[in-house]
């Protein structure tokens, strides 16, 4: 199991707990996360090279980029939604269940690594080399 | 022989009776048919004689029952999930106020288990209880209505929760373990989405009622009815609340994105901040995530529409331009 599938089974079981749809939301932490860790890589390569990778239009001010963005990432959103099918995601609990079991410290532990030390990493860089 | 109580009853067990309003009568005045051993309702002197067991876990007699009441943990989830769950709910404390969840425990289960077999030393269903409670159930209903309308922060809801199914199936404090029952979770999360909650339920449980006593057919296929409604209620409820969440999250990935490409600054700082307290708020506290995500989002849509197109945050932290 791949870490965005991982992320997406985890997610799908803690928020269809809380009444959410978990394919959406499952679906939309995946998309969080990889656009995290293609930031965090092109973030990387920009402080190493100083050459950007990803160059993501820029709309104006900023609550207007974040609207435009997020409208761009909604097709994107939708797609994963499809691609983790209710059989997918069947398949996919099935699997985590076998190889993750139902205890929680270790895979909040994984969750952390994967999802949240990436977000930590990829601001803590930029800003560094935005103010250096 | 006439046996006869020195105080009056609290409630009056059938509305319908005459000998109920003789509220220190013992038995309807007929203690050598029926016996009354919680002061409260007449059952039949052989109530107990059966195999169906239901009236074994009765709140008011079961002798299991002592340590079963609102906040006592586990013990409401280890013993009401039976075929009979809601008869074990109860307290011998305060059972003046206990008969009322009695009642609507009796309607649930009739709804819960449509085929069950009541076992009566008359032949007849105990509906006749179901009846009785009716009465009170209705007299009942100002503190239940406001109970459900709190968000589950209110004493009633805490006890009559486990009744429904919990919302959003696991999270009514002080009990553990198993889940509601899907169908009363589905009414809670659906019809609440909708605002008919209440007045649904209202409808269901009288139809419960109606279904125990034999009486009204018409009400008791409302409930199918109501189910339907309250299971594609849910449905698009967990739409709703998956769309905001994940919407919420995103935002904070579009919020990372323009910092990214902008430089990170302190409007960027407390955006995060604001959508991981949406995100937490999303986790731990039912409704209450999405809308509170939702307005926020509205909100910036429309203050960015205001002013040239800055968000709150960017406003008031970097600057008014």
């Amino acid at each position: 199991m791949n870490i965005y599938n991982f992320i997406y089974s985890f997610f799908y079981k803690f928020w269809e707990k809380r009444g959410n749809d978990g394919r959406i939301v499952g679906a939309a932490h995946v998309l969080f996360s990889i656009l995290i860790h293609v930031l965090l890589i092109a973030e990387i390569i920009r402080d190493i090279t100083g050459f950007n990778i990803i160059s993501l239009p820029n709309f104006g001010e900023y609550g207007i980029n974040k609207t435009m963005y997020f409208f761009l990432a909604v097709p994107l959103w939708i797609g994963l939604w499809f691609f983790y099918t209710r059989e997918r995601t069947k398949r996919l609990l099935k699997d985590y269940h076998q190889k993750y079991g139902e205890t929680g410290s270790k895979n909040t532990l994984k969750i952390i690594l994967y999802f949240v030390i990436p977000i930590v990493l990829l601001i803590t860089l930029a800003v560094i080399r935005q103010r250096s | 022989m006439q046996a006869w109580f020195a105080s009056p009853d609290p409630f009056i067990p059938d509305a319908t009776a005459t000998q109920s309003y003789n509220r220190y009568s013992y038995c309807i005045n007929n203690p050598l048919k029926y016996t009354d051993p919680s002061g409260y309702i007449d059952k039949p002197a052989d109530w107990n004689k059966g195999n169906s067991g239901a009236l074994y876990v009765n709140p008011y007699f079961n002798a299991g029952y002592t340590h079963i009441g609102p906040g006592s943990g586990n013990h409401w989830s280890d013993q009401y999930r039976t075929p009979y769950f809601n008869f074990m709910i109860g307290s011998p404390d305060g059972f003046d106020r206990i008969y009322g969840i009695g009642a609507w425990a009796t309607a649930l289960s009739v709804i819960t288990n449509p085929n069950l077999e009541w076992v009566s030393g008359e032949g007849k269903k105990p509906g006749i209880y179901v009846k009785e409670v009716k009465y009170h159930f209705n007299g009942w209903k100002g503190d239940i209505s406001s109970g459900f309308t709190a968000d589950g922060e209110s004493e009633v809801i805490n006890r009559f929760i486990p009744f429904f199914g919990r919302e959003n199936g696991e999270t009514a404090a002080g009990q553990g373990g198993a889940s509601g029952d899907p169908t009363y979770n589905n009414v809670n999360t659906g019809l609440g989405a909708f605002s008919i909650g209440w007045n649904t339920k209202g409808i269901m449980i009288q139809g419960a009622v109606a279904e125990a006593r034999g009486i009204s057919m018409a009400k008791v296929n409302n409930i199918s009815n109501i189910r339907t409604l309250g299971a594609t209620g849910a449905g698009y409820m967990k739409v709703v609340k998956g769309v905001s969440t994940g919407a919420n999250l995103l935002g904070a990935g579009m919020t990372i994105a323009d910092g990214y490409v902008n430089g990170f600054q302190a409007h960027h700082a407390a955006d995060l901040g604001i959508q991981a307290a949406i995100y937490g708020i999303g986790a731990s506290v039912p409704v209450a995530g999405w809308i509170v995500g939702g307005a926020y989002f509205l909100g910036d849509m429309y203050f960015q529409s205001t002013h040239n197109g800055m968000s709150i945050t960017q406003y008031y932290l970097d600057g008014k331009r």
